[in-house]
């Protein structure tokens, strides 16, 4: 059975966007983006909210950005590689390739899509995740912590979610990022 | 000057504690007091908000004559009863409290003169809504925090909103074999 993992990265006060929404604190340097491309490299499947999607298709659809270094072409492979699925009711259409448009979240379908899905599913960002939480699906949480107070803004983690977790890794980066990955507990890793 | 460090046991979603004040949830073991016993025996300040104070109060200043004292009650207690404490309180009275200031008012100008008392940091013990009140004020300059593998979903925050952003560096991070991760930053200067 593939696990569905919850990523996110956020500051020390656990919000993953500012009240302004700019995120820019949260961009990954080199040994970080590094580390998340060998993270991914598992996934395939992407469960995208409409914001996640809008800020994660330029991958696809900005060659500059893949063509950028070493690092962001090899992300970018991992992206364009990888089944999408957005959830979004007011999406158009979703421009991308290997996207499928959902109109709302059934917690069957995922725990389908968990049976029968070969590789690892991640989902994002907080919003449609929450879905998930509340559904007891994910099955593992990753948070890169960013050495930032931002004083407030969307939270990374949902409310009225109580979680035993078990961590499973810890790493640091030079920059001051810490990486902490947890299973919940009760959803052994297959 | 002494540095003011937040020094809390808090939840991977950001909680001191749970809604009612609960507690049950924080995980402390040898390992655990045997790390943060080595920083706050270097210690001789402990500022506390009038809840956590009143807990401490509770349990501390006779914890070591207990039959089954451990080894942490122990050393804990004596560290305790000779510590200075300082609680910020607008309703304790110090005329009551054994080796306890209180301080009601004038917060800036009685913590920098409480930092320029000493050159040893103070740590600030739980008190989660007294460490809004000193992150608000701008009087804080390290956070020490062991995060435990849980998510709460409610309680009280260790961070309340503010319209400003600080920048922390990583001093230090250590993994206790049960999962607790502590996490040492200080403010960027």
């Amino acid at each position: 059975m593939a696990r569905l993992i919850y990523s996110a990265i956020c500051s020390l006060d656990g919000c993953i966007e500012g009240q302004d929404g700019k995120f820019d604190w949260a961009m990954p340097d080199e040994e970080v983006h590094r580390f998340i491309n060998d993270l991914e490299r598992s996934v395939g499947t992407y469960l995208l909210g409409r914001r996640m999607y809008e800020t994660m298709q330029v991958w696809e659809t900005d060659p500059a950005l893949a063509a950028d270094s070493a690092i962001t072409r090899d992300y970018a492979g991992i992206w364009l590689a990888a089944d999408k699925i957005v959830f979004s009711r007011t999406l158009a259409a979703v421009p991308t390739r290997k996207t499928q448009l959902e109109r709302s979240f059934d917690p069957a379908a995922i725990r389908h899509l968990k049976e029968t899905a070969k590789r690892d599913i991640s989902i994002g960002g907080p919003a449609l995740a929450a879905h998930a939480f509340r559904a007891g699906l994910i099955d593992e949480i990753q948070l890169f912590l960013m050495p930032i107070l931002i004083g407030g803004g969307k939270p990374a983690l949902p409310k009225d979610i109580r979680l035993e977790l078990e961590l499973m890794e810890e790493c640091r980066f030079g920059s001051g990022v810490v990486f902490l990955r947890y299973q919940i507990k009760g959803h052994n890793a297959a | 000057m002494g540095n003011l460090t937040l020094f809390m046991h808090i939840s991977l979603d950001g909680f001191a504690a749970a809604r009612n004040g609960q507690l049950d949830w924080v995980y402390v073991d040898d390992e655990i007091f045997d790390h943060g016993g080595k920083r706050i025996y270097a210690t001789d300040i402990a500022l506390y908000g009038r809840k956590t104070y009143e807990l401490m109060e509770s349990y501390w200043p006779t914890a070591a004559d207990q039959p089954n004292a451990s080894k942490h009650d122990l050393e804990h207690s004596r560290w305790y009863k000779q510590a200075k404490k300082v609680v910020l309180s607008r309703t304790l009275k110090e005329d009551s409290l054994v080796n306890t200031r209180v301080i009601s008012d004038n917060l800036v100008e009685e913590i920098t003169r409480l930092k320029q008392s000493t050159e040893k940091e103070i740590l600030l013990f739980g008190s989660p809504t007294t460490g809004h009140s000193l992150m608000a004020a701008d009087l804080v300059d390290a956070y020490w925090f062991n995060v435990n593998p849980i998510l709460l979903g409610s309680g009280i925050p260790v961070f309340k909103d503010r319209d400003t952003l600080t920048r922390l560096t990583l001093v230090n991070s250590k993994v206790f074999s049960s999962g607790v991760v502590c996490l040492d930053y200080r403010r960027k200067a």
